[in-house]
């Protein structure tokens, strides 16, 4: 269960992106297409994850202090489906700002949950690693 | 005639705490002999020296640096690994610290998470489909041997 004082928010829409940086070291090369993807650890911080909300911000926005990483897309309907939950949490220097939460008790995605949302992301900006 | 059995030569980077390698000492780590070292452990040990090598904050959200324990667990687990012909794994760092060794073989993939707390959070893939996943509380070298069991036996029903 995500922790108890996080609950979805609606108003996040299931079709919204959500945005998340990825290291080239959490790039790998799919052994079944051939292509780059990301390694599902690169879903699996500490508690819950930080992402960016797609239609408040730009590409440009997220990756402007980090010009090694890339950045990946998945929808925040295939959070809720893999039951997990999202939730605005905008700062100070970045009102686009979001959690992901998973069903681990502090919040971190299961390993199934972070694969299945692995599975379903896709490339918004892809450095060559 | 009697005969004697050959003694495996020692290697010299057994027992040695990966972390704690400057970049020097590793030169003296990788330069195994390739008689005897499976072509997958040396690519992946390259691997994770750099990995361990990472620095604060490296995956832009405050992650830490891959912890020693984690590193060491990974080190340890492969080179109990008696498989010689794996495929190189995919050696990547999860942003809590810890480090991920993946493998895929055929149809199915096996992902093991060392954790710096020193447990193994383990995932079985199966025609992409994730079917089973688990905790090791420590890492327990003979359960890690089992799941690679589970996942080379990929190859043998791919080979029917």
């Amino acid at each position: 269960m995500p922790p108890p004082e996080r609950i979805d928010d609606p108003s996040v829409r299931d079709n919204e992106c959500l945005w998340r940086r990825v290291h080239p070291r959490d790039i790998i090369r799919d052994s079944e297409s051939g292509e780059l993807r990301p390694t599902s650890a690169a879903f699996r911080p500490s508690d819950e994850m930080s992402v960016d909300i797609g239609s408040l911000t730009t590409a440009e926005a997220v990756l402007s202090n980090y010009p090694h990483h890339s950045l990946i897309e998945f929808t925040a309907g295939i959070v809720r489906k893999e039951g997990g939950i999202v939730v605005r949490d905008p700062l100070p220097d970045n009102p686009s700002h979001a959690l992901v939460c998973g069903k681990n008790p502090e919040g971190r995605l299961t390993k199934s949950q972070a694969k299945k949302i692995q599975q379903s992301s896709k490339w918004v900006i892809r450095k060559t690693p | 005639m009697i005969a004697t059995a050959e003694k495996e030569p020692k290697r010299s980077w057994e027992n040695t705490d990966i972390s704690s390698l400057t970049s020097i000492r590793y030169s003296e780590v990788i330069s195994l002999r390739p008689d005897y070292t499976p072509h997958w452990l040396k690519d992946a040990l390259i691997t994770l020296f750099h990995i361990a090598s990472l620095p604060e904050n490296w995956d832009s959200y405050g992650g830490p640096t891959p912890s020693s324990t984690a590193v060491n667990n990974a080190l340890t687990f492969m080179r109990a690994v008696q498989v010689e012909d794996l495929p190189v794994p995919n050696i990547v760092p999860v942003p809590g610290g810890g480090i991920q060794i993946e493998w895929s073989i055929a149809h199915r993939e096996l992902e093991l998470e060392f954790l710096s707390d020193g447990s193994v959070e383990y995932l079985e893939i199966e025609d992409e489909k994730p079917i089973h996943e688990d905790k090791i509380i420590p890492a327990n070298n003979s359960q890690l041997q089992s799941l690679l069991l589970w996942l080379t036996h990929a190859a043998t029903r791919k080979n029917r």
